[in-house]
């Protein structure tokens, strides 16, 4: 230490390093003590008599929240063992009464914060070796568990003629509350230019107007709404710009606005931009007049002019996609009716036919017309269902199964099915009122019915086909049991299919239980089957009951 | 008594109504206003109401329908001894239930008409 120091005065002095030999810097050492103990420095002892000057400074210190201390260096080698003064503020900012303990170097490390004591310790350890002014803000942690944060300045007082450090003076100053109150000013700040930032960055424009209506701020993003800058537009009315179509509804939303303190609302409305064309834009509005903070009514402004023309074009489309479902739909109407017309006088030809002759090649002939009739009809039938199921909108009623299923029977009785009848048993356990699409249901139950006939199994003892029907106020089980000849695995998806047959002697048009697909689909259902060739097939069909929905 | 507009198809309704024994005469119109007409200027003439009369609906200028709703005007007499039966090949439910849910109409056939059918229609 004191090398060091004698290092430096010689630099001082001659302008250049001569190196020092370590004998001589104990020599001078021993010079040093002695001088130290002659020139013993007036020390200030706490406890003594205060004078006027002294009682000044202490309450300045008090008000200033700085205490100072001083460090006696007379001890270089081991600075602990100096005396070490600490005035009384100091005392009170270390969380003592003045003179309650010794000052102490060890105390106050005591007192630095664990997690800073190394770097305090160093930075001390840094100003005596080098001789600089010490500053640091570090933590306090006080003996009642406070924290507090402390703002440290020192320096060394060197003997003026042979530059021997005499002692270190030091203040501390308690800057807990003046921390505290910057991180909020500070924060206050930050958040203050983050709000105005992403106003002024904010695609939409967003202003604050009077209750006069009349603008009192405006954001610079209106300039890239309207094309006005939002200087030109303080004390202009906010809705001067309107579009003269739209200012009737303008009007009357503003009195929704000024009737409804507090809360928001939305109006979509055409108004002028600066180059002349008029944007579509939606404002958000919310009446603040009664916030002090604001004291105005605040709108969010956002042009919408290519989402509402995509809304327009959209419709459009929409309007002309209904207008041609509409069209095609009576399109298939009249064709399904005029294909079947001649074809029905066809069958009822053959039918009188039938009864004029008794020849049994021409009664062949009239049964084969007649087949293939039918054959044909019913295709044409398919057609119409799918195409009212894909056209139509799902129209729900109320339910009847008994009625409903009554007519399919009376329908499906005219089905082919040889010499052998097949049994048909119905139940229909009832009592719930379900609402679905009447015409759909007819559709699946029509289509799962005769299929069960027309694939029964002829080898069968009894051909049977029974059907179920289980009505809960959520969804309706219906199940179509048969012993008939049943579906192969590898065909259990293929079947719901558009056109799939499962071989050339299938009868119907390969769109039937397509259809049923379909058609259980729109009705938001769903269907499912167990088969087994040669055994049978079971289609349960799960449909949700609509009423109320 | 048969209003349709297709000649097969009354051709038709007439020969199977004789060859089932079903009605001793059978008259029929190719449209729906000559039938109206021939009820209006008949409508007190004794044996000239038909007792059933087999009523297509797709017909040129007046369909089934709007005969239907013509039939309004006619005098009671008329209404009351004539009994409807829809006969048409027109698969579409909505045809079917607005039909069926006219008050002078009895039931909907699709055609053709089938012997059996006319066997059911004797016994009522």
């Amino acid at each position: 230490m004191l090398h060091h120091l004698l290092q430096r005065q010689i630099r001082e002095i001659l302008g250049n390093d001569i190196a020092v030999p370590e004998n001589v810097a104990a020599l001078l050492q021993t010079v040093s003590n002695t001088y130290s103990e002659l020139h013993a420095p007036e020390f200030p002892q706490p406890d003594t008599g205060k004078g006027q000057h002294e009682k000044h400074l202490l309450a300045s210190q008090r008000i200033a929240n700085i205490g100072s201390w001083e460090l006696n260096m007379d001890n270089l080698e081991d600075l602990s063992a100096n005396p070490l003064y600490w005035s009384e503020e100091t005392y009170r900012i270390f969380g003592y009464e003045p003179g309650e303990v010794e000052a102490s170097k060890d105390l106050f490390f005591e007192l630095v914060h664990p997690d800073e004591r190394e770097k305090i310790s160093a930075a001390v350890s840094k100003a005596l070796s080098e001789d600089t002014f010490y500053e640091a803000e570090h933590r306090l942690v006080l003996r009642d568990g406070t924290e507090k944060i402390v703002n440290e300045r020192s320096e060394i007082v060197y003997d003026a003629v042979i530059g021997k450090p005499l002692r270190m003076i030091g203040t501390v100053q308690d800057i807990t509350a003046w921390k505290a109150a910057t991180a909020i000013e500070l924060e206050l700040k930050n958040s203050e230019h983050k709000f105005r930032s992403m106003i002024e960055n904010s695609y939409d424009a967003i202003t604050v107007c009077d209750k006069d209506l009349k603008m009192i701020f405006a954001s610079d993003s209106l300039y890239r709404v309207t094309g006005h800058r939002a200087e030109e537009t303080t004390g202009l009315p906010i809705f001067g710009y309107a579009h003269p179509e739209d200012r009737e509804r303008v009007a009357a939303f503003m009195k929704e606005i000024m009737d409804n303190p507090g809360q928001s609302r939305t109006i979509i409305y055409r108004t002028l931009r600066k180059d002349g064309n008029y944007i579509w834009c939606e404002r958000i509005s919310t009446n603040l007049l009664d916030d002090p903070a604001v004291r105005g009514i605040v709108s969010n402004l956002r042009n919408i002019t290519e989402r509402k023309e995509q809304e327009e074009a959209l419709k459009a489309s929409n309007e002309e996609l209904k207008k041609s479902n509409a069209e095609l739909d009576r399109f298939v109407y009249s064709v399904s009716h005029d294909l079947r017309a001649p074809l029905a006088s066809i069958l009822g030809l053959s039918q009188l036919a039938e009864t004029e002759t008794t020849d049994s090649e021409v009664l062949e002939c009239l049964e084969l017309i007649k087949t293939s009739v039918k054959k044909l009809d019913s295709f044409i039938q398919d057609i119409l269902d799918y195409s009212r199921n894909a056209r139509t909108d799902v129209k729900t009623e109320s339910i009847h199964f008994e009625e409903l299923l009554h007519d399919i029977q009376n329908n499906i009785k005219f089905i082919i099915t040889g010499d052998r009848k097949v049994k048909l048993e119905v139940n229909v356990q009832n009592g719930v009122d379900f609402h679905t699409d009447k015409g759909r249901v007819s559709i699946i139950l029509n289509n799962l019915l005769s299929n069960a006939i027309r694939y029964h199994n002829p080898d069968a003892p009894q051909p049977y086909v029974e059907m179920n029907v289980q009505l809960s106020k959520d969804a309706a089980l219906i199940t179509v049991k048969d012993n008939g000849i049943g579906i192969s695995a590898e065909n259990r998806e293929k079947i719901f299919e558009m056109f799939f047959r499962v071989s050339s002697r299938s009868m119907g048009s390969g769109l039937g239980l397509y259809i049923v697909k379909e058609t259980v689909e729109k009705l938001k259902g769903k269907i499912e089957l167990i088969s087994e060739p040669g055994k049978g097939t079971e289609f349960t069909v799960v449909l949700p009951n609509l009423l109320n929905k | 008594m048969v209003i349709d507009d297709s000649p097969i198809d009354r051709l038709l309704v007439e020969k199977m109504v004789r060859k089932a024994g079903f009605a001793e005469e059978v008259i029929s119109f190719e449209s729906a206003k000559t039938a109206l007409n021939y009820f209006t200027d008949n409508a007190d003439v004794e044996n000239s109401i038909p007792d059933i009369l087999f009523l297509d609906i797709n017909m040129p200028e007046m369909n089934g329908f709007d005969f239907l709703d013509a039939c309004k005007s006619l005098p009671e007499s008329v209404k009351s001894k004539c009994r409807i039966i829809m006969l048409s090949s027109s698969l579409h439910n909505e045809d079917k239930s607005r039909a069926l849910g006219h008050p002078y109409v009895e039931g909907f056939l699709n055609k053709p008409l089938t012997f059996e059918v006319l066997e059911g229609l004797k016994k009522k």
